[in-house]
């Protein structure tokens, strides 16, 4: 188990936004979380992540307690997040944005070009500002930035939003990379097609608290929960 | 400066008596531009703690005036003024980290509080310094006695070397930002705090640095300007409205924007009291801002938020 998260409760200031969620991610498993806009799964990451503390359950990553770590700790460990939206540092270059989680030591050249061969176009634009990069680029940005620290587990949210097709596509494919590298991972969607076809097991949220823990397989074939939790009628 | 200066900032002595029309505004634009740097100086640190904390330091005035008094005593004790240059500023470094961790952070995200939190340190220093240095102003030796000649004028060597310095920091300063681990962090900060807290930067120790590296250079300005000056306690409250006015000039948050609007500020305050009064100068500052300000709202650097 890489990671377990037991019945926390998330506010911000006086609501009350996650009730009691416990989830567990295994040793090199894709897990997602689906779930309606506002149920409360970005607050998961950003829980799990010490950006939102939770006021209480408990959070463990890799046999160590972290719930009450300082934020700027929990990535040091060895936790990649790749947030909603293209997170990346505008005002930065592309090397500067790739070099701001190297906390200890130099940006070294083969953890560099392991990234590269993910992503060749990044390489070209190495001395550009993050915010010159197009939609897509920024998000390549965004994933190399969480790699290049050899993670042992990656928290991304929503990863295929607004991508056109091609990049959708693209995107599943680094996921299975990633995942082939041994690296764990939590998937936050809103595309049920996308998480069907990458992950291992699927929760699913509803109004702060997790309602659905299945193989994909089964939710693929569970009409009546697609259509009560996700508006998914096919 | 209010301390009965002979034009612009700052008495000169009477052996560098000026001569015609012409040497006068040359020698204002001379001495305005050293004004602009120390000024410079003091607003980078004022700019840098509103960018990246969001802190309205209100006794930022009074850290570069302890900077000064604090130099007054250090010249006094080791008799070198070199020596007060190098300990001054470093310990009003410390006293603004140890302001942040006590004071600001409390009160971390309440722009208004900080107002009322540093006014109240203001207050704090100013009747700190009168209890125990008085009331009088006092005046420090130009460390540097040569003066030299430029189309008839003369002109002390000291604030040659003062501009020369205040250049130098500013180089230091952006070598700190762009190419060292902790001012990477700093950019980072100031353009998305939380992604930057997500990628492990230690936010807090971020904040207390900046902090500390403001009050830093606000006393840097002190020492270098304390025997140009006079010295008293409060000497920081003119220094803290032009360099509120420089931090609004040139883009609230940007450095460069700082640099630009002080030198500016300084040329025209300088060239201006060659014609009428050094204290009324300061109305063609304001009106510099206005017409600023009406232009671009954001400021000379500034963008929109």
């Amino acid at each position: 188990m890489i990671l377990k998260v037991d019945a926390i409760h998330t506010y911000y200031g006086k609501s009350h936004i996650l009730h009691g969620v416990s989830l567990e991610v295994g040793e090199g498993e894709v897990v997602a979380l689906l779930g309606r806009n506002g149920v409360g799964k970005t607050t998961t990451l950003k829980s799990i992540m010490g950006l939102v503390p939770p006021r209480s359950g408990s959070i463990v990553f890799n046999g160590r307690e972290i719930t009450r770590l300082p934020a700027y700790k929990v990535p040091r460990l060895g936790i990649g997040y790749i947030p909603q939206g293209k997170h990346i540092f505008p005002e930065l270059t592309v090397l500067e944005n790739l070099k701001i989680g190297l906390i200890r030591g130099k940006l070294e050249g083969d953890s560099l070009k392991g990234t590269f061969n993910y992503f060749p176009r990044l390489e070209e634009r190495l001395d550009q500002m993050g915010g010159s990069l197009s939609g897509g680029e920024q998000q390549m940005l965004a994933i190399a930035r969480a790699l290049i620290t050899n993670p042992r587990l990656v928290l991304m949210d929503e990863p295929t939003e607004g991508l056109m097709p091609l990049l959708v596509r693209l995107m599943k494919d680094i996921i299975k990379s990633i995942k082939g590298n041994g690296v764990s991972l939590l998937l936050v969607e809103q595309n049920l097609g996308t998480a069907l076809e990458v992950s291992d097991k699927i929760y699913i949220m509803e109004k702060g608290m997790i309602v659905y823990e299945g193989k994909p397989q089964e939710l693929a074939e569970d009409e009546e929960v697609k259509l009560r939790y996700l508006g998914v009628s096919v | 400066m209010g301390q009965g200066s002979v034009g612009g900032y700052g008495a000169l002595p009477q052996r560098y008596f000026v001569m015609d029309l012409l040497s006068q505004i040359i020698f204002q634009a001379v001495n305005g531009f050293v004004w602009g740097l120390i000024i410079a100086l003091i607003a980078l640190g004022l700019t840098l703690v509103f960018g990246l904390i969001e802190v309205i330091n209100v006794s930022h005035g009074a850290l570069y005036m302890l900077g000064a008094v604090l130099g007054w005593y250090m010249e006094r004790l080791f008799g070198n003024f070199w020596l007060a240059l190098a300990f001054a500023p470093l310990m009003v470094g410390i006293i603004g980290l140890g302001i942040e961790r006590a004071v600001l952070r409390p009160i971390e995200g309440k722009p208004a509080m900080t107002i009322i939190a540093t006014f109240g340190l203001m207050l704090i220093f100013h009747q700190s310094v009168l209890a125990t240095f008085g009331g009088a102003p006092q005046r420090m030796r130009e460390p540097i006695q040569f003066g030299f000649s430029i189309m008839g004028f003369g002109y002390p060597g000291y604030r040659l070397i003062v501009a020369a310095f205040s250049a130098a920091t500013m180089v230091g300063l952006w070598a700190f930002l762009y190419k060292t681990k902790f001012g990477l962090w700093m950019r980072a900060v100031r353009q998305d705090r939380e992604m930057a807290l997500a990628m492990g930067v230690p936010l807090n120790g971020v904040y207390m640095l900046t902090f500390g590296l403001g009050a830093f250079l606000a006393a840097l300005g002190g020492v270098l300007a304390a025997p140009i000056v006079t010295v008293e306690f409060k000497m920081g409250l003119d220094i803290l409205i032009i360099a509120f006015m420089v931090v609004i000039i040139g883009g609230l948050g940007s450095l460069l924007g700082s640099v630009v609007a002080a030198i500016l500020i300084g040329e025209l305050e300088g060239i201006a009291s060659v014609f009428i009064n050094p204290t009324n100068a300061r109305i063609f500052s304001l009106v510099f801002m206005i017409i600023v300000l009406l232009l671009r709202p954001h400021g000379l650097f500034g963008r929109k938020a």
